[in-house]
C-alpha cells in the first residue's frame, strides 16, 4: 500500500478544518452558549459506550490512542 | 449527564461553561462538580461471524469465533464541594476459537489454523477517576485494574484542564502508565510468563467557534516496551517496543432548526511497526421529542500493514514476524443505531452495531486479504440515574 501520496492529502483536511474553526471564531457571550450545554453537543455524551467502543477498537485493530491517558490493558485475543 | 433541571437554570442565569466537556456547573465563574450522584449500568451481548470453511485448514479448530457478555457499571459522584469520583466497573464473559496461525493452502490462498472448541475466560477491569474543580479548570488522577484468566494490568494516569479566553478555549493535557502482566495457558515453547510497560502523554486545545459549535484537536503519545508478542500464536515475534502518535480532532454542530446535534471525528494514527491508519466517525443526534433522542452512526476505518507482518507464517524466516490480521491492511466500515429515552434525571439506551472488515475496504491496494478479517454484531442495553 502507497501511503505517502494518500496521507499527504488526506492530512490536509483536518488540519484545514482545524485552522479554519480556529481563525473563525466568534466571542460567544455566556448567557448565548445554552445550546452547547445540550447533552447531545458534549464530546462525550456516552462515557459508557464509547469506552466499550475504544476497548472493542483497540483489541481487534492495530490502532490505538484517543485524548486520554490511557486505560486498562487485556490479552486480547 | 447534565439533566434536564439543572440544564435549564444554567442557560437561563447564563452559567453554562462553554466547553461541554466536563460536568456543568450551577455557577458561572468556577468550575464544579456533577450536582446529583449518577448511576449507570450496561449490558452489551458482542458476536462475531463464524469463520467461513473455506478460509480454514479443514477437520483443524472450530469455525465459532467469540461471543461476549459485557457488563459495565458506572457511578459518577460529586465529593464535598470540590470534589468528584468517577468509578466504572466491567464484568465480560467471553468464549469461542481464536486464529492460531495462518498457512498457505493448496491453491496458495491463506488458510487459518483454528483452535479448539472454545476458550472461556473472564475478565474485570475496574477504574477510578477522583478530579479536584477549581475556579478555571480541574486536575484528575486516574487509576485502573484489570484481570483476565491469563493477563493483569495496572493503569495511573494525571490529567488537567485549564479554561482561557472567558471559558471560549480549553487547554488539555495528559500523562499515563500502564503495567501490563501475561501468563499463558502453559504450552510446550509458550512463554511462561512476560511483562510490558506503556508510558503515553497528550495535550490539546478545545474550542468555541460559534453558538453553535465547538472543535476540539489533540495529540497522544504511546511507548510501550516488553513482550509485545503473541504467546497464542503459532509463529509470532514482534518487536520488543512500540512508539506511536495519535492525532484527533472532533467538533459537535447543533442544527437548530433540525434539533439534532452532529458529531465528526477523525483519527490519523502513526507508529514505527510502519502502520497508518485514518478513521472518521460520524454520529447525528436527532431529537424527536423533548424525551427522545434517535442517533444513527457511521465509522470508517482503515490501516496500512506492520512491516513485519506476513500473510503465512513460516518459522523458519528470520526476525520479527507475524500473521496476526490486526497487523494486515484491511478497512472496516460500522453502522449503528441507537434509542435514548430520557427525562430529568433517568435515561434509557439501546442501541445496536454492525462492523464489517474487508480488503477491499482499505484505502490503499490489498493484494492478499486475511482470512480472518472481522464481522461482528453488538447489541447494548442500559440506563443512567440521578438522584
Amino acid at each position: 500500500m502507497n501511503h505517502k501520496i494518500v496521507s499527504h492529502k488526506v492530512m490536509l483536511l483536518p488540519m484545514l478544518l482545524v485552522a479554519l474553526g480556529m481563525a473563525g471564531c466568534t466571542a460567544v457571550q455566556p448567557w448565548e452558549r445554552g445550546e452547547l450545554a445540550r447533552t447531545e453537543m458534549k464530546w462525550d455524551p456516552d462515557p459508557m459506550k464509547s469506552a466499550l467502543r475504544d476497548h472493542i477498537y483497540f483489541s481487534k485493530e492495530g490502532s490505538s490512542g484517543g485524548a486520554s491517558s490511557g486505560g486498562g490493558g487485556c490479552g486480547c485475543n | 449527564m447534565k439533566t434536564e433541571k439543572s440544564r435549564t437554570l444554567s442557560a437561563l442565569t447564563s452559567a453554562a461553561l462553554a466547553i461541554p466537556a466536563v460536568a456543568v456547573s450551577t455557577n458561572a465563574i468556577a468550575d464544579a462538580p456533577p450536582t446529583m450522584t449518577e448511576v449507570g449500568y450496561r449490558y452489551s451481548q458482542y458476536q462475531e461471524d463464524d469463520i467461513a470453511e473455506s478460509n480454514k485448514v479443514k477437520d483443524v479448530g472450530s469455525t465459532k469465533r467469540y461471543d461476549i457478555n459485557i457488563h459495565q457499571f458506572r457511578v459518577l459522584t460529586p465529593v464535598g464541594d470540590n470534589y468528584s469520583v468517577d468509578a466504572t466497573f466491567d464484568y465480560e464473559t467471553m468464549s469461542g476459537a481464536s486464529p492460531l496461525g495462518t498457512i498457505q493452502g493448496a491453491d496458495g490462498d491463506p488458510l487459518l489454523v483454528m483452535s479448539g472448541a472454545s476458550i472461556d475466560d473472564t475478565r474485570m477491569d475496574l477504574n477510578v477517576k477522583t478530579t479536584r474543580y477549581y475556579e478555571n479548570g480541574n486536575a484528575s488522577i486516574v487509576g485502573g485494574y484489570s484481570t483476565e484468566d491469563d493477563y493483569e494490568a495496572f493503569n495511573l494516569g494525571l490529567e488537567g484542564e485549564k479554561h482561557i479566553n472567558d471559558k471560549l478555549t480549553t487547554l488539555m493535557g495528559g500523562i499515563g502508565y500502564s503495567d501490563d502482566t501475561i501468563e499463558p495457558t502453559p504450552a510446550p515453547g509458550r512463554v511462561t510468563e512476560e511483562e510490558k510497560y506503556t508510558a503515553t502523554t497528550f495535550i490539546g486545545i478545545a474550542q468555541v467557534i460559534n453558538a453553535e459549535s465547538v472543535l476540539q484537536t489533540s495529540i497522544n503519545y504511546a511507548y510501550s516496551d516488553g513482550y509485545l508478542s503473541d504467546p497464542y500464536k503459532l509463529v509470532d515475534q514482534r518487536p520488543d517496543s512500540r512508539s506511536s502518535i495519535a492525532w484527533n480532532t472532533r467538533y459537535r454542530y447543533y442544527l437548530g432548526s433540525l434539533d439534532a446535534a452532529v458529531h465528526a471525528d477523525y483519527r490519523l494514527y502513526v507508529d514505527d511497526w510502519d502502520m497508518l491508519s485514518h478513521t472518521i466517525g460520524f454520529e447525528w443526534h436527532q431529537n424527536i421529542d423533548p424525551n427522545l433522542r434517535v442517533i444513527p452512526s457511521f465509522r470508517y476505518y482503515s490501516q496500512s500493514q506492520a512491516d513485519f507482518y506476513r500473510p503465512y507464517d513460516n518459522a523458519s524466516i528470520e526476525g520479527d514476524k507475524s500473521s496476526d490480521y490486526r497487523l494486515s491492511p484491511f478497512g472496516a466500515v460500522t453502522f449503528g443505531l441507537s434509542a435514548v429515552a430520557h427525562s430529568y434525571n433517568w435515561k434509557i439506551i439501546i442501541s445496536a452495531e454492525r462492523y464489517i472488515a474487508d480488503g477491499d475496504l482499505a484505502l490503499g491496494t490489498v493484494e492478499t486479504e486475511h482470512p480472518g478479517l472481522l464481522q461482528y454484531t453488538l447489541l447494548t442495553v442500559g440506563f443512567d440515574y440521578a438522584f
